[in-house]
């Protein structure tokens, strides 16, 4: 974003090329008088790219009479833009010399995508495998909000990209929580200080929105995009107490396609249709409202809807979903072998337990020790899901990232052992296990997740005799010890006393 | 061959002698007795067990056997056809046809231009050519499209009223004094009709339209038409779809059934034994022939010897000319033993039973050492080395349970004189008549995770251990508690008793505590006792005492899963890689293989045998001793099963698993395809409080566990304090039997071989399921999601929920795709629930 006004001036004065990196997000700026509801002029970006590539990107309306078409290339090589609106003066504006150069930041690879090759897992549009490691920070956007520097939000934020988390559930906006009602602590960022639309939640004005809390949002997606962190975006969220704007409303569609314009050009989103989805009890809007976002949306971002079984799993409605993200409280494992085998896509378990805050302040009621959700994320990794970290102290309104949660490394460790592996190429193979969970890729590769301290193991296909590495890990410390020798393609082997109660990881694989 | 041509002059004469003063059946049919008429009647009563179903035999007019019902109308099939070509006789005969090369299509049909050479004769010969590529005339076909437009013209065309009425018209078959008359199925026309009148078809051939003197069809059509009609050169249709285009359906079959017979053999629809040099039915004269159906329903004519067999429903497997050893020529041969008078012996044997042969010999040394052994030999050249025993008193035994139906011989070898070379010729395999008994115990290999029977019944096995079984009130002659033990258990459907051959005293209950504690057993199986035991030589009386159990439990339809050693019962076992170890497997080997229902077990708990090579060694010895190949197992033994070298010798798994009780069977069902029986996963607390095992659990939790073995895709075994080992009280009745019993009627009613575990399309509890046909779920908590997406979202399924404590049902109807948290029956309780869901199709 540093290079929009540079690329804007360079654009208006006509010298040069455009230079924006593949990937990267870029500003088309027009100014122009509005009559009327400038949040309802229509305005359209036609980008043609190599190879005849057309991409129909919306613009939006962010104040001051300045209108955006917001744009990101996904190839390489000149590319051109001509509007078209029903504003004359932002109709039939063109750029003919846009020039798509190599991205050059490492944490950016593209849009996310489902791999058509193992539909149960994600990979970038440059072909970069994503392991998904989730994390819930739905007020994001919303601690310390009026902080030109953002500290608390960019804490958390490198916090937990140093941890390796690389996919942050985050809503469009929430009001309040019903454990910190009002302002119950100085960490406590709930009401927020600015409101998306014009007005107040008390007393909206929906036909327009507020530019300037989207200008903070963009400073958040703008953050995680340079962390690599996918924006897990909520548009809804029905227990916050939000005053939303009428359900089958205009004003309810501008606002999910004016989010859509605005954020559709960040590589690092996918759209959610709301935090606990199974609130709309109206199946027919809640599709509607997802097809909107698809239609709107020029890059077709991810999209999925956040705990809603009875969409997710009719055969009528699902369609316009690419991936599942439930909320699954029990069952860990079994419920991702359920929607695994209902349908060749990715799963995700993004609530399943609460980290209690290290200190203690007004969150949701339910408190885990971190241990406890750890085990649970395990048996979801183990069972070919993917799973999201919850830390009370900075899922809602209250914002307090540090001292730094317990949880935060041991989940971490999940990644780190498991990213290693050919995850994607592995399978949940329980059958080849008896005192605990088993992912392998059979002949190739093993993973045992033992809790206990005794575990059979069937390794058929592997030769034993040598060429196998075979390592136990300490889920708690990191701790790595060489299993003892693996003698047999069936047998009876303990998890290292060492390990005491923390559960182990047993890795075998076959040397290349 | 030499034999048959002997004596076939003297047939034909006693037949020309039978000529001159041929019977027809009056109002019915008279009977003599076989041996009148020069029949061995024990071969026709052979002749009929072998074919099961309806029929007669009739000789010279008479009915020399009869069996099943002779009355019964019954669908003839294609044996029905030549009866078709009979009526076609009729009709020239009264000139509504020329002839029988008449053309079809002057009788109503549009024939495509291919066809237009169609007539009767290459109907009645299967050589029309209509649905198929070629002509009339150029190729045979088996065709039932063909017999659709045969009869069809016949009927509606030629004769034009009603089947029936043309049939049993008086001047037609109606003549032969038909006593439940000729009835035709509406939708095909098939003819139905019982044994005693197709008899009286039968005999109205074998006398070429002569019937009581009466000439109703003239003797000239029939030395004109019934002979093979059908080139022996002529090819057989070539492959292609079917094209009815007169859409006249089918009688039954397609219209190309078979590749493999009917030139030079088929005429007028009927089936010659004269191939021109070989024979059809080597068994039967030259001039034999026969109408054949599907189904076993077929009939024998033979001129030479005066004599037709009929015979519905009968267990003749297919037409195969020219074999000897086909079903159909081995049931001819019994009927040409009753025409030859064969001595029968007279040794009978139901098929799957027990025989013992007996022989007397002197005893000189070790008798326990003579070798003695016998040599069978069955129908299609099946043999059996049976090896003997020594049963005391100078008495050696060889005991034999024919494998197949028909003429078994036997001959021994042995080391001593007076038991060697020793024959029997006559042995008779009669059908097995036991509900219960059903053959050996295998493996399915089409279902490799499930048993099935010799004889193809399924086998849900439910198993239960009483390991003491042979020792509880073993001086009784009466064996009253043993048997009201097993009574008990087979009334509840269990069909596998887990066993010891010997075990001498428990450490939870040493000595003889109270009456109900039956260990130390009075009988010890060798001589001596078992602080002072000779291993050299056994003990008859106590094996004779432990035969009563396994033909009791035989007779229940038990299965005996017979543990050779256990490790920790005090046993003082014969010395390892010892002779008399060697002895004393073989000798319980050789007494009880050929109980059909028998499966070989190692050991209890055979892992205390740490030397593999010698556990091995021993497996092998009973393998290698058992003609009956009888399964093998090894109780409680992971590093033999799993070690590839050695778990080749087992045929199935036997388990003693106390927890991860689904995870373990689903292990090893992934470590190799065969049945997985966890025996010991619980143990039922007894009702009366006795010294016995000190783990103690409630039934539920024996039964849970044992939902969840199941559903697993494993077996289990129940296991009651009170009758497990040497303390045995059956009564009063633990609470667990019936909701075991339960669980086995529950899940055998299904398809349970054909399902497999899918947890995956439950939460909330394990599936069972054969995708889009039928699902079982089984739920301990209140409520369960599942995944019928197999279903159509809009199909209605029969589902059910089942209490597991109570059998209480419930119906419920639930449609395809995903149910979201169904609830259990609140009247449930606490009981966990079976959901049975059955697709469209086969819903009960």
């Amino acid at each position: 974003m540093k290079l929009v006004w540079v690329a804007f001036l360079l654009a208006s004065t006509g010298l040069a090329a455009i230079p924006i990196e593949q990937y990267n997000v870029h500003d088309f700026v027009f100014t122009a008088a509005a009559p009327g509801n400038p949040f309802d002029v229509a305005l359209t970006g036609e980008f043609t790219g190599p190879g005849g590539v057309r991409l129909q990107v919306p613009g939006f309306y962010d104040g001051n009479e300045h209108w955006r078409i917001r744009f990101s290339p996904t190839i390489l090589g000149s590319w051109t833009l001509r509007t078209v609106s029903s504003l004359p003066a932002l109709n039939q504006q063109a750029e003919n010399d846009i020039s798509c150069i190599p991205n050059r930041n490492p944490n950016i690879h593209g849009g996310l995508g489902i791999d058509p090759e193992y539909p149960h897992h994600f990979i970038y549009a440059d072909g970069t495998r994503y392991f998904l490691l989730g994390y819930e920070a739905d007020w994001l956007w919303g601690a310390d909000m009026l902080d030109p520097k953002r500290k608390v939000m960019n804490r958390l934020i490198e916090q937990l990209a140093s941890h390796g988390f690389n996919h942050v559930m985050v809503n469009v906006y929430a009001y309040d929580t019903r454990w910190a009602p009002g302002k119950s602590c100085e960490w406590d960022y709930g009401p927020p200080a600015v409101f998306p639309w014009q007005g107040t939640n008390q007393q909206p004005d929906f036909s327009r929105l507020n530019p300037r809390f989207f200008q903070i949002y963009d400073g958040m997606m703008e953050a995680l995009q340079d962390k690599g962190i996918v924006a897990h975006i909520m548009f809804k969220v029905y227990n916050k107490k939000v005053n939303w704007p009428p359900k089958h409303s205009r004003d309810e569609e501008r606002y999910f396609r004016y989010v859509v314009a605005r954020y559709q050009a960040f590589s690092n989103v996918v759209w959610d249709f709301s935090k606990e989805s199974y609130n709309e009890k109206d199946n027919l809007l809640q599709s509607h409202l997802t097809d909107l976002i698809r239609s709107t949306d020029a890059y077709h971002r991810l999209t999925t809807a956040h705990d809603d079984d009875v969409y997710t799993w009719d055969p009528d409605l699902n369609r316009n979903l690419d991936f599942r993200t439930d909320q699954q409280h029990s069952d860990w494992a079994e419920m991702i072998a359920f929607d695994r085998a209902f349908r060749q896509y990715p799963v995700l378990n993004s609530e399943f337990g609460y980290e209690k805050g290290v200190e203690d302040l007004p969150t949701h009621e339910h408190r885990d020790p971190w241990d406890v959700q750890l085990h649970r994320a395990w048996l979801v990794y183990m069972a070919g899901g993917y799973g999201v970290y919850y830390y009370n102290n900075t899922a809602w309104d209250v914002v307090k990232p540090d001292p730094e949660p317990p949880g935060m490394m041991r989940f971490q460790l999940i990644k780190d052992l498991l990213s290693k592996l050919p995850y994607w190429r592995m399978k949940p193979a329980n059958s080849l296990a008896v005192g605990g969970s088993c992912l392998a890729l059979p002949g190739e590769v093993y993973v045992f997740y033992v809790q206990g301290s005794k575990l059979t193991v069937n390794l058929t296909g592997l030769n034993v005799g040598s060429g196998i590495s075979a390592y136990w890990h300490d889920t708690w410390t990191g701790y790595r010890e060489k299993a003892s020798a693996i003698h047999a393609q069936v047998l009876q082997t303990r998890k290292p006393d060492s390990f005491g109660s923390a559960p182990g990881l047993l890795i075998v694989q076959r040397i290349p | 061959m030499q034999r048959l041509n002997r004596i076939l002059p003297l047939l034909l004469l006693s037949a020309l002698t039978a000529n001159a003063v041929q019977r027809f059946p009056g109002a019915h049919w008279e009977s003599r007795d076989p041996g009148s008429l020069g029949l061995n009647g024990v071969w026709l009563d052979r002749l009929a067990d072998s074919l099961g179903g309806r029929g007669c035999v009739i000789k010279d007019g008479y009915i020399v056997k009869s069996w099943g019902s002779q009355s019964e109308i019954g669908d003839w099939l294609s044996s029905a056809k030549p009866v078709l070509s009979t009526l076609l006789l009729f009709a020239i005969q009264e000139g509504k046809v020329a002839s029988p090369d008449a053309l079809v299509r002057d009788f109503g049909w549009k024939l495509s231009a291919k066809d237009q050479t169609m007539t009767f004769r290459n109907l009645a010969d299967m050589t029309s050519g209509y649905a198929r590529p070629e002509p009339p005339g150029a190729a045979f076909a088996y065709n039932d499209y063909a017999i659709q437009l045969y009869q069809k013209t016949l009927f509606d065309h030629v004769f034009r009223e009603p089947p029936e009425v043309v049939a049993n018209d008086p001047r037609r078959l109606g003549a032969l004094g038909l006593e439940d008359g000729l009835h035709f199925r509406p939708k095909d026309r098939r003819i139905f009709a019982s044994v005693r009148d197709f008899a009286r078809i039968a005999w109205f051939w074998l006398n070429r339209g002569d019937w009581n003197g009466v000439q109703r069809l003239p003797e000239s059509f029939f030395r004109e038409y019934q002979k093979p009609d059908v080139s022996a050169n002529l090819p057989f249709t070539r492959p292609a779809e079917t094209n009815d285009y007169l859409q006249v359906g089918s009688y039954g079959g397609g219209s190309d059934q078979h590749q493999d017979r009917g030139p030079g053999i088929y005429g007028f629809n009927w089936w010659f034994n004269d191939m021109g040099g070989k024979l059809s039915w080597p068994a039967l004269p030259r001039d034999a022939y026969a109408s054949l159906g599907a189904k076993g329903n077929n009939a024998f004519v033979i001129p030479s010897l005066n004599l037709v067999l009929v015979s519905a429903v009968g267990d003749w497997s297919n037409n195969h000319p020219g074999e000897p050893t086909s079903r159909m020529n081995t049931n001819l041969q019994l009927l040409m033993q009753a025409v030859k008078g064969t001595p029968a012996g007279s040794v009978s044997i139901e098929q799957y039973h027990s025989h013992d042969f007996s022989f007397s010999a002197p005893v000189a040394g070790n008798p326990f050492d003579v070798e003695f052994s016998a040599d069978f030999i069955g129908p299609n050249d099946v043999r059996l080395h049976v090896p003997g025993f020594y049963d005391g008193g100078g008495v050696w035994k060889i005991r034999f349970s024919p494998t197949e139906r028909g003429q078994w011989s036997m001959r021994t070898s042995s080391t001593s004189k007076a038991l060697d070379g020793k024959t029997e010729a006559g042995i008779w395999c009669s059908r097995n008549l036991s509900s219960t008994i059903h053959g050996g115990l295998q493996v399915d290999p089409a279902h490799p995770h499930h048993f099935i029977y010799e004889d193809g019944t399924r086998y849900f096995l439910l198993g239960y251990e009483a390991d003491w079984l042979w020792g509880a009130d073993m001086l009784d002659p009466k064996r009253t508690l043993m048997r009201h033990l097993i009574d008990q258990i087979a009334s509840r459907g269990f069909n596998q008793v887990l066993v010891n051959v010997y075990a001498y005293d428990t450490s939870w209950s040493p000595g003889r505590k109270h009456q109900w504690d039956w260990g130390p057993a009075p009988v010890f199986p060798w001589e001596g006792t078992n602080d002072k035991p000779d291993h050299s030589r056994l003990n008859p009386k106590f094996f004779q005492i432990y035969d009563g159990m396994v033909q009791t439990l035989q007779e229940k339809g038990i299965v005996a899963h017979i543990m050779l050693k256990v490790y920790n019962k005090k046993v003082n076992w014969p010395p390892k890689y010892s002779k008399d170890e060697e002895r004393y497997f073989r000798y319980v080997v050789a007494r009880y293989q050929a109980f059909s229902n028998v499966v070989w077990d190692f050991s209890k708990e055979a892992h205390n045998e740490k030397d593999f090579h010698l556990q091995q060694h021993l497996i092998e010895l009973v393998r290698h001793t058992d003609a009956y190949e009888h399964l093998v197992t090894a109780h409680d033994d992971d590093m033999f099963y799993w070690n590839p070298e050695f778990n080749k010798d087992l045929d199935f798994r036997t388990d003693q698993q106390h927890s991860f009780w689904p995870e373990m069977i689903a292990f090893d069902r992934a470590v190799r395809k065969y049945p997985v029986v966890n025996a010991e996963f619980g143990y039922e607390r007894g009702v009366d409080s006795f010294p016995t095992y000190r783990i103690a659990d409630d039934w539920q939790e024996l039964l849970r566990r044992a939902y969840l073995i199941y559903f697993a895709g494993g077996y289990g075994v129940y296991y009651y304090h009170n009758t497990a080992w040497d303390v045995v009280k059956p009564d009063p009745e633990p609470p667990g039997t019936q909701r075991f019993e339960l669980l086995k009627e529950t899940l055998s009613s299904l398809p349970y071989w054909r399902m497999e575990p899918h947890d995956e399309l439950a939460v909330g509890g394990p599936c069972l399921a054969l995708p889009g046909e039928v699902y079982a779920f089984y739920l301990e908590g209140r409520q369960i999601t599942i995944n019928l997406t197999g279903l159509e979202k809009s199909e209605k399924s029969s589902a059910e929920w089942i209490n597991t404590w109570n059998g209480s049902r419930e119906k419920a109807t639930i449609h395809g795709g995903i149910s979201g948290l169904l609830k259990k029956p609140e009247a449930f309780g606490d009981a966990p629930a079976v959901l049975i869901v059955h697709g469209p199709e086969v819903s009960q």
